[in-house]
């Protein structure tokens, strides 16, 4: 392995990205190249120095845009329930008001009343129907068979 | 299997909410080291978590159960970032006459600082952190964010593959021409370092 691949491959060696045969090549070569050697603890040291950062203290509250959000949210989701009730109140009064002005007499109450005023003209013939019934049923069952006549 | 993991698994809608909640009080100081040393600023970072935050809970329910949560975020947050970052780019930038011109103050950091005044201990370590964070600022940000998934966050190059959905070969030069950009602006503060040990 040459210098220059050495120099490509180092941080990937100085994160244990290489495969075992890679590492003991650059190893190899590090022992015997200043250059590379100097280098490779170079890129150690800045490794070592962004890995030892601080972190910064934590302050203020990091979900703040998500509260407003969610209380923008839920503000509009239950103005939007609030409508639908609305139209749906609205919807069943224009239903109410024309059903009233198309059918003004078709109220059932009244209906029911003037059925009752009206004169019953088919009373007589359903009495004399229900006669006929009855003398149906109480006369003698005999069975009519075709061709064959049956006196009474 | 991870906690994340497993409180995924059980998830209904009616605990949707305390579920993110419960994800981010785990994973927010990590996120928000993360979107730190991406913006190097305090306020840019929280503004740029509580952002990506209020994404990930509209889209919460994308969210593959089995996935880990942090690694979802990262992606989140660097795509976000990427974006103020483009539309940050796009704005005319206005600026007074007598102040110098951003190229020229960029140029003008990049130059070898003098560490000659350092304080000593503790300060020192804050000095490290300070210098450190400006020689990310100074890298491209897909150097800087590969190098910080590494580094900082301790991700292996298969997962920061798929957070910055690349390939590992990509990952892999990314991390490297990173680090030989920051070795070159550190150079001058570890040598002084060395020296004043000596």
């Amino acid at each position: 392995m040459n210098c220059h691949r050495v120099q490509k491959l180092l941080s990937s060696y100085l994160d244990q990205e290489l495969s075992a045969e890679e590492r003991r090549e650059i190893r190899k070569h590090l022992f015997a190249c200043a250059p590379c050697s100097r280098l490779c603890d170079e890129l150690t040291l800045i490794k070592d120095s962004l890995e030892g950062l601080e972190p910064p203290a934590i302050g203020g509250d990091f979900l703040r845009k998500v509260h407003l959000y969610r209380e923008g949210r839920l503000l509009q989701e239950t103005f939007l329930w609030g409508k639908r009730l609305a139209m749906a109140a609205v919807w069943i009064l224009l239903f109410l008001l024309t059903s009233f002005l198309l059918f003004p007499n078709s109220s059932g109450p009244e209906l029911a009343k003037k059925e009752e005023q009206l004169p019953d003209y088919g009373a007589r013939e359903r009495t004399t129907l229900q006669q006929e019934a009855k003398e149906e049923s109480t006369r003698l069952f005999l069975p009519r068979l075709p061709g064959i006549p049956v006196s009474r | 299997m991870l906690r994340s993991e497993c409180l995924s698994l059980t998830r209904s809608p009616s605990n949707r909410w305390e579920e993110f909640e419960e994800q981010v009080r785990i994973y927010e100081k990590p996120l928000y080291h993360f979107a730190y040393r991406l913006t190097g600023d305090i306020n840019d970072a929280q503004d740029l978590l509580q952002e990506a935050f209020l994404k990930a809970y509209r889209s919460y329910h994308r969210f593959q159960p089995g996935t880990a949560f942090d690694r979802w975020m990262f992606q989140i947050i660097y795509r976000l970032f990427i974006d103020n970052y483009r539309k940050k780019r796009r704005r005319p930038f206005i600026s007074s006459l007598d102040e110098p011109h951003p190229h020229l103050e960029q140029a003008k950091t990049a130059d070898v600082p003098d560490y000659s005044n350092l304080p000593e201990d503790s300060a020192l370590r804050q000095e490290l952190g300070r210098t450190i964070q400006e020689a990310l600022m100074l890298i491209p940000e897909n150097f800087r964010v590969a190098v910080i998934l590494c580094d900082i966050q301790g991700l292996s190059y298969e997962e920061i593959s798929q957070v910055l959905g690349c390939s590992l070969g990509t990952v892999r030069s990314r991390i490297h021409r990173g680090r030989r950009l920051l070795r070159e602006l550190l150079q001058p503060y570890f040598r002084e370092e060395r020296r004043r040990k000596e």
